[in-house]
C-alpha cells in the first residue's frame, strides 16, 4: 500500500491542507507546532477512520479531544491510497458524524467501503492484514520505539512481543497467559482441602448440600415412621372406640328390648282396666283379720311345760343337805406315789440281799491274784523239765554271739524277777519269760554251733525244752520269793480262798450301796409327803398310809359336794318351768277369750276354742272363695302400678320413644349386634372405656411427636434444590476450570507456534540489514523467540544487541520493529511506515546512519518521516531525489511549503 | 354430565433449576393451582373431579402438603374424587395415599389392575394405581369391561404411539395402545404421564397444569369434559395456573456494557409475571465485562428468573484475526479448527482473545 495525498479538510489546526507524499521516502519536517503530529494523526485517520460502535472508548474520546478542528468546520480528512494490486483507492473521512466514510475506487468509481468495513467504519489498513489499532501499534513508529534500548531493553522488548502476539494491539502472549492463571486462581483455584478459592469452595458446598438432603431425608423417613406408630395407635384407639360403642349399644339395645317388653306389658294390663283402678276389696278384711290374727295365736299358743318329777321344794331341800368340799388332796399326789413306790422298791432290794457283814474275813497275805497263784501251780504240777543236750560249743563268731544272747537273757529274765517283787507281776512274769527264752536262743545257737549242722526242728525243740525250763525255774523262784507253799495243790487251794475273799468284798459293797438307796427314798418321800402339807410321824409307810386314807375321804366329801350345780341348775329350770307354766296358761286363757269373741262376731255360738277354730277356719275359706275371683285384678293393678312407677303409660311410651331414637342415633341395628360377641357388663365397658382412653392418649401423643417432627423437617425438595444448586456451582467451576485450562493450552501452544514462525523471518530481515549497520563486523543474529531478544554473534561467541554501541543498537532494534511490521503485513503488500522523531535523541552521526538505512528501506515500502531536526532537512535536502522521495517543510498551522 | 380431570400436578416437586428460594415459592404456586382446580371444580359445578397420576411427588412430598391436599379435596364437599396414583406418587402403605385421612368424597384407586366405581346410574369409573415407582405393565392388556352403561377409565400410563413425541426422559410406565381403549369397550380415557396436552376423540392427557420447566406449550390445565349419555365427549381446557412461564431470548448483539445488557433484559422481562428463562445469545462486544451471576436480582418481580448463556459469539472479528501472523491469530486459527462444541468454541476464544487483550473479566460463565 502507498498513500499517494492525504488532505485535512477540517484537522485539528490544519484546514484544507494537503500533503503529497513520495512512494519511497518522504521527511516532513517543521518546528515545534508547526502541525507534524496532526498531520501524523490526520494521516492514520484517513487511512483507518475512527469505530463507530456504542459507546466511546477513552481513547477514541482523546483522539477526538485533540483532533477536532479548531475552527468548529465538519471535522473531516481524505486520503488517496495505491493498493498493492493497482487499485487507486479515494477515502473520505467524516469523523464528525462517522456515517458518510467513503472508500472509493477511482477507477470503477465504486464504493468499495464494505471489504473493509471494521467497526463501523472503513478501515484501510484491513488490506494490510492488520486493523487500525494494529496499525496504530506496528506501522506507526515513534521515538520510544527505537531509543534508549541500550538502557531500557526490556520495554522494546515487550513492545515486539505485542506486536508478535496481537500485532502490539494488547498484551503479550506471556501477560495472556498470566492473565489466565490469575483468573484460574481467583475463580477456579486448587482443589485443596485448606482452599478457600471457589473450586474447593464449590465442592465443600457439594458435600454439605448432599449431606443435607441425606439429613432431610432420613429425617423425612422418621417422620413417616412417626407418622405410621401413630396411625397404627389411632387405628388400634379407632378399633377400641368402635368395640366401646358396640358394647354400650349392646348394652342399649338390652335396655330398650327390657323397656319395650315393659311398655308391652304395661299396656296389656292398662288395657285391662281402661276404668282405672279396681274396687277396694278389702272391706270385713279387719274382721277376716281379727279371725286370722286369733286363730293364729290360738294355733301358735305354747304348749304347757311338763311339771313332773321334783318340785322347786324338794331340790331346795336336797341342796340344804349338801357338804361344803374340803382344802386338800383328794387323790395321792403323783410325786408322793413315786417317791412311796421308790421306797418300797429299795426296801425290797435290800431285803432281797444278804447282809455279808455276817460271815468271816480270811487273812490272805500274798499279793498275788488267784490266778496268778493258779499259774504258778500249774506250773510247778508239771514237775522240772529235763535240760536241753549241749551237743556242740559255738565256734568263734557264733560262739560270741550265742553268748551276748544268753547275756541278754539273763539280764531281762532278772529285770522281770525285780519286776515280779516290785508288784508289777503280769510284766515281771513277761520279762522274765523273755529272758528266759533269750537265754535259750543263746544257749540253742552254741548247741548247734557245736554240733556242727542242726536242723531247724533241733533247734525249736530246743528252745521249747529251754522255755518250760526257764518257765519253771521262775515259777520256783517266785514261790520261794512270795513264801507261797511249793505244792501245787496248795497253791490251787490258796488260789480258791483268794477267790472267796474277793468275792465277799465285792458283796459287801452292793449291801451297803442298797442301804445308801434305801436311805435316800426314805428321805425323798418324807420330803414329797411334806410337801403335800403331811405330818411325818413314824414310819414312812405309815405316814404314806394315813395320807392316802385322807385323801380318799376328802374325795367322798368332794363327791357328795359336787352334785350342787346340778340340783342348783335343776332347781333354777324348775322354777322356770313353773314360771312358764302359769304363763302360758294366762296366754291361752287370753286366746281362748278372742276367739270366743271373734266368734261372737262371726256368729258364732260356741266357747270351746277348739271348735271355735274350726267354725272360724271355716268362716274364712268361705270368705276366701269370696276374694279368689278378684285376686287376678288386685295382682295386675298392682303389677301395672309397678310397671308404671310414678309415670302415666305415655310417659313410659315417650321415654321408650326417646331410647330408641337414642338407639337409632347410635347407628346400630339390633340385627347388627346380634352376631357382636361384645361383653356388655358394666365392668367390661368400663375396662374398654379405660383402654380407649389410654389408646388415645398414647395415639394422642405418638400424634403429637409426629406432628411436631414433621413441623421441624427440612424440605426434602428444598434441600434437593439446594444440592443441584451446589453441584450446578460445582459444574459451573469445573467448566470454568476446562475452559480456562483448554484456552491457556491453545493459547501457549499459539505462542509456541507464532514463535516458531516468526524467529526465523525476523532473523533473514535482521541479517539482511545486519553486515550495513555494523560495516562488516557482524553478519549473524539470533532472536530468542519468547523474549525476543537480539544477540548478535561475535568471533567468541553470542552478545546481546544491547552491548553493542548505541547507534547500532538503535539501528537494529529498528529494523527488528519493521521487520515485524513485514512479518505482521506478510503477503499483504508492503505497509507505509509512519516514523515520528525517532532521531531526536541521536547524535549526528547516529542520525545520518539512521536516515540512510530508512532511506534504503523506503526502497521497498513508503516511510513518511516526521522531524523538527534540522540535520534531517540537510539530509534530505541533499539525499531524497525526486520524485521517488520527497522533503515537505511545514509551516505554522500545518502549511505544507514547497 | 361434567367431569374435571387433572394429572401431573406433581405437588413438593423440586425446581433443580430454580434454587431453593424460588422452588419453595414455585411449589406454593402449584398448591395455588390445586386450589384453583377445586374453585374452577365448584364453579362448573363437575358432578365429579378426576386425577390422573402424579398429583405429588413421593420422596418429597412434606406433612404439610399432606395436610393441605386433604383439605383441598374437601373442600368439594360431595364432589367425588377420584385419585388413580401415578410413578410419581405410587400407592403404597408408606405412601401418603395410605397416610392421609381423606375426606369421604375421595375415592382412591390402590389395585394395579382397572376396578369400577359406580360413578352415577350407568356410569362406570374403572381406575388403576401405580404400586411401585418403575415397570407397570399396561392397564389395559387383556382387559375389557363387563358392563352396560358409560365406562370411563382413569389412570396413569403412556400411549406408545406418542411416546416418542414427548419430552426425553420419560419411561414407558403403563403403556397402552390407542386402540386398546376402545377395545376394552372404554369410552373415554382420562390419563396422566405425558407433560404435553394432547387430546383424541377416545383419550385424555391434560398436561402439567402448572409449570415444570420451561419450554412447555400447549393449551394446558384442567379440562372440562361433558359426556354425553351416549358417551361422547366434548371438553374445553381451563387454564388453573397462577404461574406463566417465559422462555425470553436476548440478544446482546451491539450492547457494549454489562449495564446496557441488564437494560435490554429488564425490558424484554418488565411486563412478564410468573417465572422466565433468558437465554442470552448473540455477538458478546469484545469489552463487554459480564458474568451470568450479575443478572441474579434482575426483575424481581418475576417469581423466578433463571439467565443462561446460550448461542454467545465472541465480538471479534474472528476473519481478520485468523489472518494475522501473530500469537492471536494463531491462537484462533487453532481454536477454530479444534474439534469443539461451538459453546466451547465460543467461550474459549472469548477468554483467550480478551486475555490477549490484556483483560481480566476473562469469562462470562
Amino acid at each position: 500500500m502507498r498513500i499517494e495525498r492525504v488532505e485535512a479538510h477540517a484537522f485539528g489546526a490544519i484546514r484544507q491542507q494537503a500533503l503529497e507524499l513520495a512512494p519511497g521516502m518522504t521527511v516532513v519536517y517543521g518546528q515545534n507546532e508547526a502541525g507534524k503530529s496532526t498531520w501524523h494523526d490526520a494521516i492514520y485517520a484517513a487511512i483507518c477512520g475512527i469505530r463507530r460502535g456504542r459507546g466511546a472508548r477513552k481513547e477514541d474520546r482523546e483522539f477526538k479531544q485533540q483532533r477536532q478542528p479548531w475552527s468548529g468546520d465538519r471535522w473531516s480528512v481524505s486520503c488517496r491510497l495505491v493498493l498493492e494490486e493497482g487499485r487507486r483507492i479515494e477515502i473520505n473521512r467524516d469523523l464528525e458524524g462517522k456515517v458518510d466514510d467513503e472508500a472509493i475506487d477511482t477507477e470503477l468509481g465504486r464504493d468499495v467501503s464494505t471489504e473493509i468495513i471494521n467497526d463501523g467504519a472503513p478501515d484501510a489498513s484491513l488490506w494490510l492484514g492488520l486493523d487500525r489499532k494494529a496499525f496504530l501499534s506496528t506501522a506507526c513508529i515513534r521515538q520510544g520505539d527505537v531509543l534508549g534500548v541500550a538502557q531500557d531493553a526490556d520495554e522494546l522488548q515487550e513492545q515486539l512481543e505485542k506486536a508478535a502476539a496481537t500485532a502490539g494491539t494488547d498484551a503479550t502472549a506471556a501477560r495472556a497467559l498470566e492473565a489466565i492463571d490469575t483468573f484460574h486462581s481467583a475463580h477456579v483455584g486448587l482443589d485443596r482441602a485448606n482452599s478457600t478459592r471457589p473450586l474447593r469452595a464449590a465442592i465443600n458446598n457439594v458435600e454439605n448440600a448432599r449431606e443435607s438432603l441425606a439429613d432431610a431425608k432420613e429425617a423425612h423417613n422418621e417422620y413417616l415412621d412417626l407418622d405410621r406408630d401413630a396411625r397404627e395407635l389411632e387405628q388400634s384407639a379407632e378399633r377400641l372406640v368402635d368395640e366401646l360403642a358396640i358394647a354400650k349399644a349392646m348394652k342399649q339395645s338390652k335396655a330398650l328390648a327390657e323397656l319395650k317388653t315393659k311398655v308391652a306389658r304395661a299396656r296389656e294390663l292398662s288395657d285391662e282396666f281402661p276404668d282405672g283402678a279396681p274396687p277396694n276389696m278389702v272391706q270385713q278384711d279387719d274382721l277376716a283379720q281379727s279371725v286370722t290374727e286369733s286363730i293364729t295365736r290360738w294355733h301358735e299358743r305354747p304348749i304347757p311345760p311338763d311339771l313332773s318329777g321334783d318340785s322347786s321344794e324338794d331340790l331346795e331341800a336336797e341342796l340344804a343337805l349338801l357338804p361344803e368340799p374340803e382344802v386338800g388332796d383328794t387323790t395321792v399326789a403323783s410325786d408322793v406315789r413315786r417317791a412311796r413306790d421308790s421306797y418300797v422298791l429299795a426296801v425290797k432290794q435290800l431285803e432281797s440281799h444278804d447282809d455279808p457283814r455276817s460271815s468271816d474275813s480270811v487273812e490272805f497275805s500274798t499279793s498275788l491274784s488267784a490266778s496268778q497263784i493258779r499259774d504258778l501251780a500249774q506250773v510247778l504240777s508239771a514237775g522240772q523239765p529235763s535240760h536241753p543236750s549241749p551237743d556242740t560249743a559255738p565256734a568263734d563268731g557264733t560262739s560270741a554271739a550265742s553268748t551276748v544272747t544268753m547275756a541278754v537273757g539273763a539280764v531281762i529274765t532278772v529285770v522281770g524277777l525285780v519286776g515280779v517283787v516290785a508288784g508289777s507281776i503280769p510284766l515281771g512274769i513277761a520279762g522274765i519269760i523273755a529272758g528266759l527264752i533269750a537265754v535259750g536262743v543263746g544257749f540253742a545257737l552254741r548247741g548247734r554251733t557245736s554240733a556242727g549242722r542242726p536242723t531247724i526242728e533241733d533247734i525249736a525243740r530246743e528252745i521249747r525244752a529251754q522255755e518250760a525250763l526257764d518257765r519253771y525255774e521262775a515259777a520256783l523262784a517266785s514261790v520261794k520269793d512270795l513264801g507261797l507253799p511249793m505244792d501245787p495243790s496248795q497253791l490251787d487251794q490258796l488260789a480258791n480262798q483268794a477267790e472267796r475273799e474277793m468275792r465277799r468284798e465285792t458283796d459287801l459293797k452292793e449291801w451297803e450301796a442298797l442301804q445308801e438307796e434305801v436311805n435316800t427314798q426314805t428321805s425323798n418321800l418324807e420330803s414329797a409327803l411334806a410337801d403335800r402339807g403331811v405330818t411325818i410321824e413314824g414310819a414312812p409307810q405309815a405316814t404314806f398310809a394315813n395320807y392316802e386314807a385322807e385323801c380318799t375321804r376328802r374325795a367322798e366329801v368332794a363327791i357328795a359336794s359336787a352334785r350342787r350345780p346340778d340340783l342348783e341348775a335343776r332347781l333354777d329350770e324348775r322354777r322356770t318351768r313353773e314360771a312358764d307354766a302359769s304363763s302360758i296358761s294366762d296366754r291361752t286363757e287370753a286366746a281362748a277369750t278372742e276367739l270366743r269373741s271373734v266368734a261372737v262376731s262371726c256368729n258364732i255360738d260356741e266357747t270351746d276354742p277348739d271348735v271355735i277354730v274350726t267354725l272360724l277356719e271355716s268362716w274364712l275359706a268361705d270368705r276366701q272363695e269370696d276374694l279368689a275371683d278378684q285376686d287376678h285384678d288386685t295382682r295386675a293393678w298392682a303389677e301395672l302400678e309397678i310397671l308404671l312407677g310414678n309415670e302415666t303409660l305415655p310417659d313410659l311410651e315417650v321415654h321408650l320413644s326417646k331410647e330408641e331414637q337414642a338407639f337409632a342415633s347410635l347407628g346400630y341395628s339390633e340385627e347388627d349386634l346380634e352376631n357382636e360377641e361384645t361383653e356388655t357388663s358394666g365392668r367390661r365397658i368400663a375396662d374398654i372405656q379405660q383402654e380407649t382412653d389410654d389408646a388415645r392418649r398414647k395415639a394422642n401423643a405418638a400424634r403429637g411427636r409426629a406432628v411436631q417432627h414433621g413441623a421441624e423437617i427440612t424440605s426434602v425438595a428444598q434441600a434437593e434444590e439446594e444440592r443441584i444448586q451446589a453441584e450446578d456451582d460445582l459444574t459451573r467451576v469445573r467448566r470454568l476450570e476446562s475452559l480456562l485450562t483448554q484456552t491457556r493450552t491453545f493459547l501457549k501452544d499459539a505462542e509456541d507456534k507464532a514463535h516458531r514462525t516468526i524467529a526465523p523471518k525476523l532473523k533473514a530481515d535482521l541479517e539482511q540489514w545486519l553486515p550495513t549497520i555494523t560495516e562488516g563486523r557482524h553478519t549473524e543474529v539470533a532472536v530468542d523467540v519468547e523474549t525476543l531478544e537480539v544477540q548478535v554473534k561475535e568471533a567468541d561467541g553470542w552478545q546481546p544487541a544491547t552491548l553493542l554501541s548505541h547507534g547500532t543498537a538503535e539501528q537494529l532494534y529498528l529494523l527488528l520493529r519493521i521487520a515485524m511490521v513485514d512479518h505482521l503485513v506478510g503477503d499483504n503488500g508492503s505497509c507505509p511506515l509512519l516514523i515520528d522523531d525517532v532521531t531526536v535523541q541521536s547524535d549526528a552521526d547516529r542520525t545520518v546512519l539512521i536516515l540512510e538505512m530508512l532511506h534504503q528501506i523506503s526502497e521497498d515500502r513508503q516511510i513518511i518521516l516526521f522531524s523538527q531536526e534540522d540535520e534531517v532537512r540537510s539530509w534530505a535536502e541533499e539525499s531524497l531525489n525526486e520524485p521517488s522521495d520527497r522533503l515537505i517543510q511545514l509551516s505554522s498551522g500545518g502549511v505544507p511549503v514547497s | 354430565m361434567k367431569i374435571a380431570h387433572f394429572a401431573d400436578l406433581h405437588l413438593d416437586a423440586p425446581f433443580r433449576w430454580a434454587g431453593p428460594d424460588a422452588g419453595r415459592q414455585l411449589r406454593d404456586r402449584i398448591r395455588q393451582t390445586l386450589r384453583n382446580v377445586v374453585d374452577v371444580a365448584l364453579e362448573q359445578d363437575v358432578d365429579a373431579v378426576f386425577c390422573g397420576g402424579d398429583l405429588y411427588e413421593h420422596d418429597f412430598l412434606t406433612p404439610d402438603t399432606e395436610s393441605f391436599l386433604v383439605r383441598a379435596f374437601a373442600d368439594l364437599g360431595d364432589i367425588p374424587v377420584l385419585l388413580a396414583p401415578g410413578n410419581h406418587d405410587y400407592f403404597s402403605p408408606e405412601s401418603a395415599y395410605a397416610r392421609a385421612d381423606w375426606s369421604e368424597n375421595v375415592h382412591l384407586f390402590t389395585e394395579n389392575r382397572l376396578e369400577p366405581f359406580d360413578l352415577q346410574d350407568g356410569v362406570t369409573v374403572w381406575g388403576a394405581a401405580h404400586l411401585v415407582p418403575a415397570n407397570t405393565p399396561g392397564f389395559l392388556d387383556d382387559f375389557s369391561v363387563d358392563r352396560d352403561g358409560i365406562n370411563l377409565a382413569l389412570f396413569h400410563g403412556s400411549e406408545r404411539g406418542w411416546f416418542t413425541d414427548q419430552e426425553d426422559g420419560k419411561q414407558p410406565h403403563a403403556p397402552f395402545d390407542l386402540a386398546q381403549i376402545g377395545e376394552a369397550g372404554i369410552d373415554h380415557l382420562f390419563s396422566g404421564h405425558f407433560h404435553q396436552p394432547k387430546t383424541k376423540p377416545l383419550l385424555t392427557y391434560p398436561g402439567n397444569p402448572h409449570p415444570l420447566s420451561f419450554g412447555e406449550s400447549g393449551e394446558r390445565g384442567l379440562v372440562i369434559a361433558t359426556v354425553s349419555d351416549d358417551g361422547h365427549i366434548s371438553r374445553e381446557t381451563i387454564g388453573v395456573s397462577p404461574t406463566d412461564s417465559h422462555d425470553i431470548r436476548v440478544d446482546i448483539t451491539g450492547l457494549g456494557h454489562r449495564d446496557a445488557i441488564r437494560d435490554q433484559i429488564e425490558s424484554q422481562l418488565s411486563s412478564l409475571s410468573g417465572i422466565a428463562r433468558v437465554t442470552i445469545k448473540g455477538e458478546l462486544a469484545p469489552e463487554v465485562d459480564f458474568r451470568l451471576t450479575d443478572f441474579d436480582d434482575v426483575a424481581a418481580h418475576l417469581d423466578a428468573v433463571v439467565v443462561r448463556s446460550g448461542d454467545l459469539t465472541p465480538g471479534y472479528d474472528l476473519d481478520q484475526i485468523a489472518t494475522e501472523e501473530t500469537v492471536r491469530g494463531e491462537f484462533v486459527r487453532a481454536v477454530s479448527n479444534a474439534d469443539l462444541p461451538s459453546v466451547d468454541r465460543d467461550l474459549i476464544l472469548t477468554i483467550g482473545l480478551r486475555a490477549l487483550q490484556g483483560r481480566d473479566d476473562l469469562a462470562v460463565v
